[in-house]
């Protein structure tokens, strides 16, 4: 995700990242990676996504932070349990890939290149 | 088309969205997007979420989730239904040059097994669980892509130049640009992201150039382009086969 300060919104983080901040760490499906309180209490962005083993790319020019996906499980997913994903379309309204729940779904990836 | 199997298939319960994955946005997508008018949603992937979220490493591939939620076949290539001609549609100009006429060449050599894909989609549209090809969430989580903490060091390295090239910043983006494609080596998608992004002639085709310009070769910024890679890596590896 990218962020423009270092102050974590933990709603955006759900939403875009999938770890939910519970109170026992940051969670996905059933891992749960411990958060010390002092990080915890800070929702310093950058300082979380060290706590959890997430890496961090900054722009200092643009102020801008990159925070990367985990890679503890040692695969891309962590769980098979489909993370929330909200996209826009084509006008800029967002669609939850949640709202199709009850349905089967086959999310394509494709690219104009 | 993927269009009227989701038609077909939509009675049954079943969804396709469609996810266009590009720095340039709903404006790089546009135009395919109105052209196929699509009746199901249809989305713009700005910053390759599905990259990091679900391990997508090249085009066209994808995911299929069951009806309670849970992926059951994580990331994969996903051939255009039997018979048809895969990737997008457009209007070709009458004389191609040289360099296109050859990229036509090796991807006429990419392999993929239509027959067995769909075959298998089908089956599970049909039998939902009990289909064999719907994955345990153990095998899902398998078979997904290696996730080394290079390859998420590249993934944020990537998602970065997305950002840095929508503020206008292009040569900051091709430096992040370069970092991801050293350290995701298998993804396809962010390197031809990155190709397609850099001047490649007037024509409709132009995004699809993907390499150097005769004119000024040395200008080139990445290791890599569109021919060189598939040729070094082979056209018949340029997707994973498909594995029920």
């Amino acid at each position: 995700m990218i962020l423009n300060e270092r102050t974590l919104d933990p709603a955006r983080f759900e939403a875009e990242t999938g770890w939910a901040l519970k109170p026992e760490g940051a969670c996905k499906g059933d891992v749960c990676i411990p958060l010390p309180d002092a990080v915890r209490e800070k929702m310093d962005a950058v300082e979380i996504a060290r706590a959890m083993g997430l890496p961090v790319v900054t722009d200092e020019r643009h102020g801008l932070i990159s925070i990367g996906p985990e890679s503890i499980g040692g695969r891309a997913l962590t769980s098979a349990e489909a993370p929330e994903l909200t996209l826009p379309d084509l006008d800029g309204n967002p669609f939850r890939l949640s709202s199709l729940k009850g349905q089967k779904i086959v999310v394509f990836a494709w690219a104009p290149y | 088309m993927w269009q009227a199997l989701r038609e077909e298939l939509h009675p049954k319960d079943f969804e396709l969205v469609s996810v266009g994955l590009d720095t340039l946005g709903a404006e790089g997508c546009r135009p395919f997007i109105e052209a196929a008018k699509p009746t199901h949603p249809s989305l713009i992937d700005t910053h390759h979420v599905l990259a990091s979220t679900f391990g997508v490493i090249n085009i066209p591939s994808s995911v299929w989730i069951d009806e309670a939620g849970m992926i059951v076949r994580p990331a994969e290539a996903a051939p255009a239904p039997p018979g048809d001609r895969q990737g997008p549609s457009m209007d070709l100009p009458a004389e191609l040059p040289q360099r296109f006429a050859e990229m036509f060449g090796e991807a006429m050599k990419i392999e993929s097994d239509p027959e067995a894909y769909h075959a298998a989609l089908r089956d599970w549209v049909e039998k939902g669980a009990d289909s064999p090809f719907a994955l345990s969430p153990e095998e899902v989580i398998e078979r997904s892509r290696p996730r080394s903490a290079d390859s998420a060091l590249g993934h944020a390295h990537f998602e970065l130049a997305t950002a840095l090239e929508q503020l206008g910043d292009h040569a900051a983006a091709i430096g992040h640009f370069r970092q991801a494609h050293a350290l995701v080596p298998d993804s396809w998608t962010f390197r031809r992201q990155a190709w397609s992004l850099e001047p490649g002639g007037d024509s409709p085709l132009a995004r699809f150039w993907q390499g150097p310009r005769e004119e000024n070769p040395e200008a080139w910024p990445y290791e890599g382009d569109w021919l060189s890679d598939v040729r070094k890596e082979g056209a018949a590896n340029y997707s994973e086969p498909w594995k029920p």
